[in-house]
């Protein structure tokens, strides 16, 4: 994270603003004599809830802006936990402002200035049950984000409504008109992006000039700009990509794999594992010529972010795809200073570019350090998992002033993340990007 | 930046917006009580705000609150029915009273309960509802 103040201030600025509600309802607290602690805990509880759920969309890496001052890894998790902790807080306000009667979150019974209210509680939970659960409940990624866009929309618009109609503390013309701005905090950028950044996408196409099988079920999509200029990007970046009408169909946040340094065509590569649904239905049938619809890019995950004297890039499975990026870009720059690239995937067949790697080794000051889990017998390379020792064995002395990148599955994340701690490298020079959030 | 660390912060942000709740209801509390139990204190009207010029601690009426909040505060704020009531001359609770049988058409009960919120001495109101 390079805007380190930047990012403190608008972290203490998110903090402020989702408190704001409370404190002008501290101002006038009571609003009426003999109210229970419980019940003024539940309003409380509630007045924390709201601008929690409508900053949520500000939070999911969508907006440009934020997604390069936090990167889409904290983002992404950050929305997570703070989505769990604006569900407690919802089922806290329920529990204690409904007194016990637990009548009153039956949407179709309860009196009108609370039926609102259970309309988003219940909601609320549907969007957190389909997010946690999304695989068992076998929801495909394009599905599961049209119903997590709508179900968000209804919960802050019954939450408003709720909030206006119980007329208790937002009696107020200054707090109902804060609950109010939280409300658009939420809507106007959902706005801009559903429509102006949907717009602006099927206004600038791409076309498919290649599709190239690299084995390993992985597929490379070539695309140019037509028209247009395209985009410059920061190697390690990615962009959402949708292969129908931008308005209609569903985006995929894909890296960037090729040199962010332009030719004269802008030509930018995106390499895509079949992950199911989209990626292994779809993608293998976009043929050359064909329309693809870019917004991009996004995320805080580069080198060009992160001055080191040198760089470890660890990656597994198609994680792979931003450090061919970085590793394509430094040499493009001619840039000397030293890679050390850890690969590690389940077999041979999986490993994808390698030859493009292993001739990049002669061209550049690359170390590549393939790993398998399932090496075959003639195996020269690692075999096993990424571990302390492997690291050891490749790092140089100067390890701790490097920086480091990660991209892969969130269970080698982790892993890796334990073990770079382990050899007391930095946190602050540990930069991770995950595919599989959700 | 390691997701524990990510982790970590939101725990330690959810329990401090939840300790800021318990102050706020605790806060709530305590004005509350100091309301309802000191003497000479004003009373609390809908919304909290003291009512000028009362004597004594008196609760205020639970019809008053409800009435106010569903037929006045659409267009009234308290401060402006406190600020009216302090500047008439004279029998406030009289004057108060006056002007709501005037002023809408809603039954004596509540007017009387409005009235009874705002105005001292309004246990003198001859028109009061038995």
């Amino acid at each position: 994270m390079t805007n380190v103040f930047g990012a403190i201030f608008w972290f203490a600025l998110y903090v402020v603003a989702i408190l704001l509600p409370l404190r002008f309802a501290i101002l006038i607290a009571p609003i009426a004599p003999g109210r229970s602690f419980l019940l003024e805990l539940g309003v409380g509880l509630g007045f924390i809830a709201y601008p929690l759920i409508t900053s949520e969309f500000l939070l999911v890496g969508r907006l440009r802006s934020v997604s390069q001052l936090y990167g889409n890894d904290l983002l992404m998790f950050f929305h997570k936990y703070m989505g769990v902790a604006a569900l407690l807080f919802v089922i806290g306000h329920a529990a204690l402002a409904s007194q016990g009667h637990v009548a009153q979150l039956n949407p179709f019974s309860s009196p009108p200035m609370l039926r609102y209210g259970a309309w988003a509680f219940w909601l609320l939970i549907a969007i957190a049950i389909t997010s946690m659960y999304r695989k068992p409940l076998r929801l495909n990624y394009g599905s599961w984000m049209l119903l997590h866009s709508l179900l968000a929309f209804a919960i802050a618009a019954f939450g408003l409504a709720h909030i206006v109609a119980a007329r208790g503390y937002t009696y107020r013309p200054l707090l109902r008109a804060l609950m109010i701005g939280w409300f658009l905090a939420y809507l106007i950028p959902a706005i801009r992006h559903r429509f102006w950044d949907y717009l602006r996408m099927w206004l600038h196409p791409w076309q498919v000039v290649a599709n190239r099988d690299e084995g390993g079920r992985s597929r490379t999509l070539v695309l140019e700009p037509v028209g247009h200029r395209g985009f410059e990007f920061q190697p390690g970046q990615f962009a959402w990509l949708s292969t129908g009408h931008p308005l209609v169909t569903e985006h995929h946040p894909i890296s960037m794999a090729s040199s962010a340094e332009l030719t004269f065509a802008r030509r930018i590569e995106f390499s895509i594992r079949d992950l199911g649904d989209w990626s292994g239905g779809r993608v293998p049938r976009v043929m050359p010529g064909s329309k693809i619809y870019l917004n991009g890019p996004f995320g805080a995950f580069s080198l060009d972010r992160e001055p080191g004297q040198g760089f470890v890039l660890i990656a597994g499975g198609i994680g792979i795809t931003p450090m061919r990026s970085m590793v394509l870009t430094m040499l493009d720059r001619g840039d000397v200073r030293p890679v050390i690239l850890f690969y590690a995937d389940r077999n041979a067949e999986s490993l994808i570019h390698r030859e493009e790697l292993t001739r990049l080794t002669r061209e550049m000051n690359l170390t590549l350090v393939l790993v398998l889990e399932a090496a075959p017998a003639d195996w020269s390379g690692e075999q096993g998992r990424i571990d302390v020792d492997l690291l050891r064995r490749y790092l140089p002395a100067q390890f701790t002033h490097y920086q480091y990148f990660m991209c892969g599955p969130s269970l080698m994340m982790d892993a890796v993340e334990d073990h770079l701690a382990a050899l007391d490298v930095p946190q602050a020079r540990i930069h991770a990007e995950r595919f599989d959030v959700v | 930046m390691s997701h524990r660390i990510i982790l970590r912060t939101a725990i330690s942000l959810t329990v401090f917006f939840l300790l800021v709740a318990l102050a706020f209801a605790w806060s709530a509390k305590v004005h509350d009580a100091s309301l309802t139990t000191k003497p000479n204190a004003a009373i609390s009207a809908p919304g909290g705000t003291p009512a000028s010029g009362r004597e004594g601690a008196v609760a205020p009426s639970a019809v008053g609150i409800e009435t106010f909040e569903k037929r006045c505060v659409r267009c009234h704020d308290t401060e402006d029915v406190v600020g009216w009531v302090s500047k008439q001359p004279g029998d406030r609770c009289s004057a108060l009273y006056g002007f709501l049988q005037k002023h809408g058409k809603a039954p004596e009960t509540e007017n009387y309960g409005i009235a009874q919120l705002f105005a001292p001495g309004c246990s003198a109101v001859s028109q009061a509802p038995q």
